[in-house]
């Protein structure tokens, strides 16, 4: 099979390069050593298992150019330097692709599941209210790894607008399709969380979370 | 993407394991092909399994809400199983009430409880 050549190819090389930088400990050897470039769940644990260890063990400024002699060392094969994306929100199949984005994003900064599903909650339901409400729009993810790794998720669109944002994010407000409790679960779950709308010019909402390492 | 989620049947049971990336025509869809299944023929039960689900928004629980409601009205008691804890906690989090449906760890608990409604009361 391909798949396992490539595989088999790709992980001396990774670990290789990884305890050049630090010292690799079994557990994260024998996942390194495992994983199959297939299979995107384990991709995505073993990017955050690399991250994680960086960060504690080499410090979170270290994560970026370590990341980037991994990547060179394996041709980005597995692309672990995380990046901001900007993602256009058009319909149903991009609300997928943009919940999936998020995921791997996620995951390239070290976030667990619980963090991964937030944060992919929360891109899923400011891109239902893009394809709801404006038609058309936006979703930037921008990364930081110093003083503190985050991911930020910004949903930007050109729509109707709110015309009472506190009312909507305090409950007052219920609306049918659910708008308010999407916006208000979105709050809940971010770390920090801003609203902004102007009626008949549009909405910017931007959720920030924190990778639970050095929170 | 596929555009339909199949539902099966087992005696008076029906089984829907929910394996692809939910989106929204494909919650509407299954929710109408639900419908029609009990139209034709009546069940005791319905389980949606979403064990493979890594999200699940606020949109989608709602829906499922609706289904186990119009099940209910047709005499079908509906039981979500296999939610994972990240979804638990996210729903949680996020101020949902986990009233509307009836949930179980796995699959294998949600059968049982449909095949001996007296020990779970619904």
């Amino acid at each position: 099979m391909l798949g396992s050549r490539t595989d088999s190819d790709i992980a001396p090389k990774l670990l290789a390069a990884l305890e050049a930088s630090v010292t690799v400990p079994a557990r994260l050897r024998q996942e390194i050593l495992n994983f199959s470039t297939s299979n995107r769940e384990q991709v995505e644990n073993l990017a955050a298992s690399i991250v994680r260890h960086i960060s504690l063990f080499a410090g979170a400024e270290n994560i970026l150019p370590i990341l980037s002699k991994l990547d060179q060392a394996t041709g980005s094969m597995l692309s672990l330097v995380p990046r901001d994306e900007k993602l256009r929100i058009e319909n149903e199949a991009s609300l997928v692709v943009a919940r999936r984005a998020a995921i791997t994003l996620a995951a390239k900064l070290g976030f667990g599941p619980v963090e991964r599903t937030k944060v992919a909650t929360a891109v899923s339901e400011l891109a239902r209210n893009i394809v709801m409400y404006a038609q058309t729009g936006e979703i930037r993810f921008s990364v930081s790894l110093t003083p503190r790794i985050g991911l930020s998720v910004e949903a930007r669109d050109s729509g109707p607008g709110i015309a009472d944002t506190e009312k909507i994010l305090s409950g007052s407000f219920r609306s049918k399709t659910g708008l308010g409790m999407g916006l208000r679960g979105v709050k809940s779950i971010s770390q920090d969380f801003q609203l902004q709308s102007t009626p008949g010019q549009g909405t910017r909402v931007k959720a920030i979370f924190y990778s639970p390492i050095q929170r | 993407m596929i555009d339909r989620i199949p539902i099966l049947r087992i005696r008076d049971l029906l089984l829907v394991s929910i394996q692809a990336d939910l989106h929204d025509i494909l919650v509407e869809q299954l929710q109408s092909d639900i419908l029609k299944e009990l139209e034709r023929k009546s069940a005791q039960g319905l389980v949606l399994d979403i064990s493979a689900l890594l999200v699940l928004d606020t949109y989608t629980a709602r829906a499922f809400v609706h289904t186990a409601q119009m099940a209910r009205l047709m005499g079908t008691r509906t039981i979500v199983s296999g939610m994972t804890p990240a979804i638990a906690l996210t729903l949680t989090e996020m101020g949902f009430s986990a009233s509307g449906f009836e949930t179980a760890l796995d699959l294998e608990s949600a059968l049982s409880a449909l095949s001996h409604p007296d020990l779970t009361d619904a």
